[in-house]
């Protein structure tokens, strides 16, 4: 027979038992309905985390935020620095033994509290910061400590001329939904790039003593970006010497100990994302409490990954169950048409024919059912991705194809079976009466 | 006669037992005979004669327990079941008692059969199906399906099918045992034209005396054995 008749004559034979081919193929479509949509549901995941970690930036970076027993200190940056693979390691010295203030305008813009890091000015670049306004530039050209403020910092000012209450910028104001935005933020009282700025040590165990004072000099707007600290958003970073420098100097002024380094955070960069998790494990075993995008990355893809089995299963079990109805309808079919396959045989039909007729049909059935499987996927997808909101479900071209490649599958390895059982049958089954 | 043609169908000391439990039934004994080419044969007997059983051995249908069947110069108990289909689609022909038309096809399309499993394109086998039910008388039913039909009907378009592939020997399983006399003859006289017009060898199986009297070489069958064989000398019983 030639292959175009044996299709012929296997869609003429599933029409002759129209609703047993639907009822069979509807199995299919559940099957590769469910296996489809569990799958784009994990697709979907592991593209909005893609999305997310995208955001989330530098992967060859690892944070080091402190350490099992105490704070991290000078032998603490040398031992880091000395960790295999470890390529630069940026340290951020806090200012914690002081109380800080800082004032603009002869002090009439005042800003308590103030969060103050240092970091090497060389680095600042290679650690990611990034300036919305001026340039990262801390070398310094006048006597002032050129000063670098967050995104927001410039708001942290109250204005003492104006009456409490009415003394803060007030960033927010309420969207059409309902939020709180800060996109139409006012300007704040003043331009902290054409303002110098005074820096204020006390003595927190003596407040009585004189403060001690500096003059800050902004060379630039951070943009915001928490992973790298809050003083992006509503701090100041200095290089680390002046910071130090300045620490000293108000030390002797306070006639206390020169204050030790500490760092709130050293941030290693490794030189390829793969150094990462050799590299990251041995700050670990050294007694460090990192955290690094890769390793974040690498449990969450875990989990999609997971995720995606577990669905991906959940769907194969509901393809078993369509194979096995294939399966029962292609036996029932050719024990009814028992006598017909004998006469096939007599008039001389060959039996890899009468194989390949059978496949086709059961071949068919799992081809027919994977097409609406698709449709109907289609359509939930569009559903839940409505419902949520978000592109919770994603189909890609390759989802299609396998989920009509797995169908014909089924369906043919269903028909193998019956198909065998078929050629079986003799020919002299034309001549029982 | 010494000028007898070399026999299309040779038999050999063909045997077939059916191993049934306990007692073995013998449904064919030490049975040799010849068919010559372009005879009309009946195997002729009662119900449990063992002619079925020798229609069964002649088309290849069932393996024998011993003895050989030569069909054309091959012996076909050698061949593989791939290759006795292959032989009898391409030199058999099948008339069966029950018609065996398939229900779900048109008469145009049950006729072309055999070509289809032959791989031959649709146009081809269809166009020579028309040909052949015209020769039958059925050109006005050829959109028809078998169950609309009268059985000598159905018996004519199972004659024009196999006849399609232009073999060299048609089988014939009580043609007529479900057709009352009239269709009867009506098929008979059909089968009897078709083999002298295009010199077809015919092997009838029939209890049915009527039948047996349109043959030129009746072979008697009793409990599997052959009581005789006998040669009509007149071509036909209404001299048609």
């Amino acid at each position: 027979m030639k292959p175009a008749d044996i299709l012929l004559q296997a869609l003429h034979n599933l029409r002759r038992r129209l609703s047993r081919t639907i009822l069979t193929a509807i199995g299919v479509m559940i099957g590769c309905t469910s296996i489809v949509v569990m799958v784009s549901i994990g697709v979907g995941l592991s593209k909005t985390t893609e999305e997310m970690m995208a955001g989330m930036g530098d992967l060859t970076l690892i944070q080091i935020m402190g350490k099992a027993d105490g704070m991290l200190e000078d032998t603490d940056l040398h031992a880091i620095q000395e960790t295999p693979k470890v390529k630069t390691v940026i340290a951020k010295q806090s200012c914690s033994d002081f109380m800080t203030a800082i004032t603009a305008a002869n002090s009439r813009y005042q800003s308590g509290w103030a969060n103050i890091a240092g970091v090497d000015r060389d680095l600042l670049e290679e650690a990611g910061y990034k300036t919305r306004e001026g340039s990262l530039n801390l070398a310094k050209t006048t006597s002032a400590i050129p000063v670098l403020l967050g995104q927001n910092t410039a708001y942290s000012f109250r204005d003492t001329a104006r009456p409490e209450g009415q003394d803060i910028v007030d960033r927010y104001t309420m969207d059409e939904n309902g939020n709180f935005t800060d996109a139409n933020a006012p300007d704040p009282w003043f331009d902290p790039m054409k303002t110098d700025l005074t820096l204020t040590l006390s003595n927190p165990m003596d407040e009585t003593a004189a403060p001690y004072q500096v003059l800050l000099h902004p060379v630039g707007i951070l943009e915001e970006n928490m992973s790298l600290g809050y003083e992006t958003s509503e701090g100041f970073i200095m290089d680390q010497k002046d910071l130090q420098e300045i620490m000293e100097n108000a030390s002797r002024q306070f006639g206390t100990a020169s204050p030790k380094k500490n760092y709130s955070e050293i941030a290693v960069k490794t030189a390829v994302m793969e150094d990462v998790p050799d590299a990251e494990a041995s700050l670990k075993t050294a007694g460090y409490m990192t955290n690094s995008y890769k390793s974040l990355r690498d449990s969450m893809d875990e989990q999609t990954r997971t995720m995606q089995l577990v669905l991906g299963g959940l769907g194969a079990i509901s393809l078993l169950v369509a194979a096995i109805g294939i399966t029962n309808t292609m036996i029932m079919s050719i024990t009814e048409r028992t006598r017909e396959i004998g006469i096939m045989k007599a008039l001389g039909c060959r039996s890899r024919d009468i194989r390949m007729l059978f496949l086709a049909e059961s071949g068919l059935i799992g081809l027919a059912g994977g097409m609406a499987g698709i449709l109907l996927s289609f359509a939930i997808s569009l559903g839940m991705n409505h419902v949520a909101g978000m592109e919770l479900s994603v189909i890609p071209w390759w989802l299609v194809l396998l989920g009509l490649g797995f169908s014909l599958l089924i369906g043919l390895v269903s028909g193998f079976f019956p198909a065998a059982r078929a050629v079986k049958i003799p020919a002299v089954e034309a001549l029982r009466q | 006669m010494n000028n007898k043609p070399q026999p299309i169908i040779e038999v050999r000391h063909l045997r077939r037992e059916y191993p049934l439990e306990d007692d073995p039934v013998t449904a064919l004994d030490d049975v040799c005979l010849d068919i010559a080419p372009g005879e009309i044969c009946c195997i002729f007997g009662p119900s449990g004669s063992g002619k079925s059983t020798l229609l069964n051995q002649l088309a290849g249908l069932e393996p024998a327990t011993s003895g050989a069947v030569r069909i054309r110069g091959t012996i076909i108990n050698l061949l593989s079941q791939t290759q006795l289909t292959d032989f009898r689609r391409q030199h058999m022909g099948f008339i069966f008692q029950s018609y065996n038309l398939l229900p779900h096809l048109s008469l145009l399309e049950n006729t072309a059969l055999p070509l289809l499993f032959e791989g031959v394109d649709r146009k081809t086998r269809l166009a020579r199906a028309r040909t052949l039910l015209k020769l039958v008388g059925l050109e006005n039913r050829m959109s028809h399906k078998p169950g609309q039909m009268s059985g000598g009907q159905q018996q004519r378009a199972g004659i024009a099918r196999a006849f399609i592939t232009d073999p060299d020997i048609v089988f014939a399983d009580e043609p007529t045992g479900n057709l009352d006399s009239k269709s009867s003859r009506m098929v008979m006289e059909l089968m009897h034209r078709l083999s002298r017009q295009h010199h077809k060898t015919i092997v009838i199986v029939s209890h049915d005396p009527e039948a047996a009297a349109w043959a030129d070489h009746i072979i008697t069958l009793k409990d599997g054995k052959i009581l005789e064989e006998t040669w009509n000398t007149h071509t036909a019983p209404s001299g048609a």
